[in-house]
């Protein structure tokens, strides 16, 4: 591999990366058709917000917990059953690593699009899957057990913009993570430690606002509430977002994107294409 | 050589000691495999500090909802918090059970029946499915199990110690009972394996580990009767702390290990039928 091609794999205009997801979205979708069962059981299996859901429902039946009803935790919970299962961070983490393994990423190398447009494009193909069945199973699960959602058509606007804003700035996070693998082969520990910080910054376990001290105030304002707790406390009418979290949240993005191109540079130049 | 068919030894009255003699080989060649990886370990020590990390921050991520719920409530649902505390203890046990035992030998099945490497392993002349399922460790993952044990006397002192001995006694006997039941839904959840080569049972097994993180009573009255008495997920950490705090009777360990026993007769039975039809074409 040399570094003029290694070089030429780099993100590129709007446009061509247009065309270039259009034509994988394709391919992509065809194959994840023909998983569609397995992936539409892997939707399913998703449960963990539904276990804090419970939780939180408990420690609400004897009245609000800092003014969040039984109703706003089941509303809350059933939107990070859905934010949750938006993230691509999954595929990007832990995708590099055997793609190296197995010599594939000297392959994807020689495209003429970044690598990891393939990972990005298979991840929304299986989404179009796993996506479809939540959105019948998440109304019918807020119905049946009261879950409760905000009455301010603002709110669900802001929610439903920052749900796909929020899922792109923690792509770049589960992309930097993956590329961690360019370093260090044997890493899948350490790259496990986002879907950690996601459980507790993101709001997974609970919403952020019943956390201690300043925390509330400073996870606010941190890629994984975006993706995962920020759309759900809006929409649920936990607590309100301010329009200025788009920009914050598009800044965010701009940022990483900065960061995670000179990481994937610097991990080119230690890339020793030896897998077989 | 000759090979003495079932029919011929059970007439013949030699199946207890041919038993004998198998389960005692199966735990050499179990203590055996597990002896190499412990080796193999040592001289990796950097991964062994990585895990033992990694384990630390998991069970510091799985205590925190019940923590956060401490600072806001005294517990959920009559749940309090020590009680909460020793619900996680157990299910972190549950969780070592799957990462230290499961994931690499059931997790390989896959791999193994495509690349015909299984085919090895069904030859030995040993129990197939204990070889199968359990002959490998992940020993990064062994700290979780301390930690486990940590955390749970962490939450008996904070309950005010055992209710009594023989509540204490039921509860390592229920949770027990609780890892050979992961045992059996991680059997379950892959076998079919042998026989459709494409098959992933994982996603089903982790949802039913994630239901048990939280108190099945929770749950609600309809789904709390299908988590315990149709897929029985209560017994792998609610009835445990219920049984250890004195909030259900000893009894009820009884029924994890009458469930514990019926699910080694059940997967030990599918895992044979499975075989019989396992055609080793693979590889």
């Amino acid at each position: 591999m040399t570094g003029a091609t290694a070089e030429s794999a780099r993100w590129t205009g709007p446009r061509r990366v247009a065309r270039v997801y259009g034509g994988l979205l394709r391919a992509e979708l065809q194959v994840a058709a023909t998983y569609r069962t397995q992936l539409l059981i892997g939707a399913l299996s998703w449960v963990v917000p539904v276990a804090f859901m419970a939780l939180w429902r408990g420690a609400a039946a004897g009245g609000d917990v800092q003014g969040i009803s039984a109703g706003q935790f089941t509303g809350y919970f059933g939107f990070v059953l859905f934010t949750s299962s938006l993230q691509l961070t999954r595929n990007l983490s832990f995708g590099i690593s055997p793609l190296i393994h197995s010599g594939q990423l000297s392959a994807l190398l020689l495209r003429p699009h970044h690598p990891l447009h393939v990972m990005v494009a298979r991840g929304m193909a299986e989404l179009a899957y796993k996506l479809t069945p939540l959105l019948v199973v998440i109304p019918v699960l807020l119905a049946l057990i009261g879950g409760t959602v905000t009455d301010s058509p603002g709110q669900w606007v802001l929610g439903l913009l920052l749900m796909p804003l929020g899922a792109v700035a923690e792509g770049y996070l589960g992309a930097m993570m993956g590329s961690i693998a360019l370093w260090l082969t044997k890493s899948a520990g350490i790259r496990g430690l986002l879907f950690g910080a996601e459980w507790i910054a993101g709001g997974l376990v609970a919403p952020i606002v019943l956390l201690p001290g300043i925390l509330p105030e400073l996870l606010r304002h941190q890629p994984l509430w975006f993706a995962i707790g920020g759309p759900a406390e809006a929409i649920s009418g936990i607590r309100a977002v301010s329009p200025w979290i788009l920009l914050e949240v598009v800044a965010w993005i701009v940022a990483l994107h900065l960061v995670f191109t000179e990481i994937w540079r610097r991990g080119m130049r230690r890339y020793e294409a030896v897998g077989t | 050589m000759s090979v003495a068919s079932p029919a011929s030894t059970i007439r013949g009255g030699r199946m207890p000691a041919r038993s004998f003699w198998r389960s005692r080989q199966t735990m050499r060649a179990l203590w055996a495999g597990w002896k190499a990886d412990l080796a193999g370990a040592a001289e990796y020590r950097v991964d062994l500090v990585t895990g033992t990390l990694v384990s630390t921050i998991w069970l510091g991520i799985s205590v925190a909802p019940v923590l956060i719920v401490a600072a806001h409530t005294d517990g959920a649902g009559g749940w309090t918090v020590p009680r909460l505390l020793f619900l996680q203890a157990a299910w972190y046990l549950m969780d070592a059970m799957v990462w230290v035992v499961l994931i690499l030998n059931v997790g390989y099945w896959e791999e193994q029946v495509t690349q015909g490497t299984l085919d090895g392993l069904l030859l030995r002349p040993v129990n197939s499915l204990v070889i199968c399922s359990m002959s490998k460790l992940h020993v990064p993952d062994i700290p979780k199990v301390f930690l486990a044990i940590g955390l749970g006397t962490w939450a008996v002192v904070e309950g005010g110690g055992p209710v009594g001995w023989s509540q204490s006694i039921a509860a390592v006997v229920a949770i027990i009972c609780g890892m050979v039941l992961m045992w059996a839904f991680a059997v379950l959840a892959n076998y079919k394996v042998l026989t459709h080569v494409q098959f992933d049972g994982w996603s089903a097994l982790f949802a039913g580990l994630n239901l048990a993180r939280v108190p099945t009573p929770l749950y609600g009255s309809v789904l709390r009767v299908v988590l315990t008495a149709v897929i029985p997920v209560a017994f792998l950490a609610t009835v445990p702390a219920q049984v250890f705090f004195g909030d259900v009777g000893v009894w009820l360990a009884a029924v994890s290990v009458a469930l514990a026993a019926g699910s080694i007769v059940l997967v030990s039975w599918l895992w044979r039928r499975e075989l019989a039809k396992y055609s080793g074409a693979m590889g």
